[in-house]
């Protein structure tokens, strides 16, 4: 008989919640192995992996893994439909805004070699096959980008084995497939940027994902945290406070949720309704601005 | 009455012009004026014999100018009709983008499910039927599988 099977953990520096419908409960043990063994390729916090040898390397170009080389291809996709405004390279500028060491354990920090510098022109990276050359100075920080395709990988593995459905939450990054237990679909509620037990909207998606980004999180000053505004270099700080995208993958989701941060909510509304998504916006004026499509997934 | 009068005439001046291609139409438009003349007659005797008194005209005449000019209907150009056309709205469309919603924002508590639905069926122990009248409550919203918020 079909079970919820549903487990919490910790990893990326993130909580992680993962709920799969299944009566087999080797799946869970599955998830979290293979969410280690993603963090092992793409953290910049551990000095061995994909990431940091892409980072600090001094030859290119580097063999990755296929893993590794669709998360550079996401990158690339997104830097060029977000028209830079979503920006993996930015980590010179996270690193003087106060984003050095892990969140999770202080003891690891990011090292980037001396010529690293930003901005760079990431489009001229170059992937052939495993291969990935990177432009000189360049720097890539994976984050949030990096949980989202983490939850639409293993979310697909999941299903591979013989799940019903399937939902991985990476650190508030949520993508579900297959059969939800209400009626088919799965009910995703948007957490209010200021208070945490409360939320401002909810949804219902059957197959897709949804991903927040807000400037009120990972603060390290008053005036810093972990966004970078690419028109200034430095922490988003304009009225935006938290951005919420419904798109076909978790990993899309997270490239336009930055959207708000680098331009206008009007001109974000159009790029991300483009790519057949949707968005919530919600501004320090205690307002929320929603995109055309997503009155569609309200189930309020 | 009148407009309908000036429609018979209208028609026969038109069988007058197409001769070869209204034998049947005409038949049937005379049988139609002779029956209109037989209705207006008595209205148009009523005004006749009060014009007969004034300059005391033939019938025909009197009543020809009872009618107004008659004046051929106007005609409806391409361009009026073009505007009279009402466009149809365009279907409402998920990708209208210059669509911007703002609403003030509402909070509602944070709520969960994430307890695992293991179901364990009983039988259920026999007993006599009990009638309960419920008053129907509306069903609560379901709650959420999961939460999205920035990490």
């Amino acid at each position: 008989m079909e079970k919820i099977l549903i487990d919490k953990f910790r990893a990326m520096g993130s909580e992680f919640f993962v709920k799969i419908i299944s009566d087999d409960t080797s799946l869970l043990a599955m998830v979290k192995k293979e969410v280690e063994k993603l963090e092992a390729k793409w953290s910049r916090f551990i000095g061995d992996s994909e990431i940091s040898l892409l980072n600090n390397g001094s030859v290119m170009p580097v063999m990755v893994s296929d893993e590794t080389r669709d998360l550079v291809l996401k990158m690339l996709n997104g830097y060029r439909i977000t028209k830079g405004i979503f920006d993996p390279t930015v980590l010179p500028r996270l690193i003087e805004q106060g984003y050095k060491n892990s969140l999770s354990d202080p003891k690891k920090s990011s090292q980037i070699k001396a010529d690293a510098k930003w901005p760079i022109d990431f489009l001229k990276t170059e992937v052939s096959g495993n291969l990935v050359f990177l432009p000189t100075g360049t720097t890539l920080d994976p984050g949030g980008i990096g949980k989202g395709l983490t939850a639409d990988l293993i979310c697909t593995q999941v299903m591979s084995k013989g799940a019903l459905g399937c939902l991985i939450s990476a650190g508030g990054d949520i993508r579900v497939k297959g059969a939800g237990p209400h009626q088919g679909n799965w009910i995703l509620a948007i957490e209010d940027p200021i208070d945490k037990n409360s939320v401002i909207s909810q949804v219902q998606i059957q197959d897709g994902a949804v991903a927040t980004s807000s400037r009120l999180k990972r603060k390290f000053s008053e005036k810093s945290n972990h966004l970078i505004d690419i028109r200034t270099g430095k922490s988003a700080n304009e009225s935006v406070q938290a951005v919420s995208v419904i798109s076909s993958t978790a990993a899309l989701a997270e490239v336009l949720c930055k959207l708000p941060f680098g331009t206008s909510i009007e001109e974000s509304f159009k790029i991300i309704e483009n790519q057949n998504s949707a968005a919530l916006v919600v501004t320090d004026d205690d307002l929320v601005h929603s995109s055309a499509s997503w009155k569609r997934y309200v189930n309020e | 009455m009148i407009m309908m009068m000036m429609k018979t005439m209208t028609t026969m001046t038109m069988i007058k012009k197409r001769p070869a291609q209204n034998a049947r139409f005409l038949v049937s438009s005379l049988s139609f004026s002779a029956l209109f003349t037989m209705v207006t007659g008595l209205e148009i005797s009523n005004q006749v014999s009060q014009l007969a008194e004034q300059n005391n005209q033939t019938l025909l005449t009197t009543a020809s100018s009872q009618l107004p000019a008659s004046t051929p209907e106007p005609a409806v150009s391409s361009s009026q009709v073009a505007n009279t056309i009402v466009e149809a709205p365009a279907p409402s469309s998920a990708a209208k983008i210059d669509s911007v919603t703002t609403t003030k924002k509402k909070k509602k508590q944070k709520t969960t499910a994430d307890q695992p639905a293991v179901v364990v069926v009983e039988p259920a122990p026999v007993s006599e039927p009990v009638v309960t009248v419920v008053e129907v409550a509306p069903a609560p919203a379901p709650a959420a599988d999961a939460t999205s918020s920035a990490s």
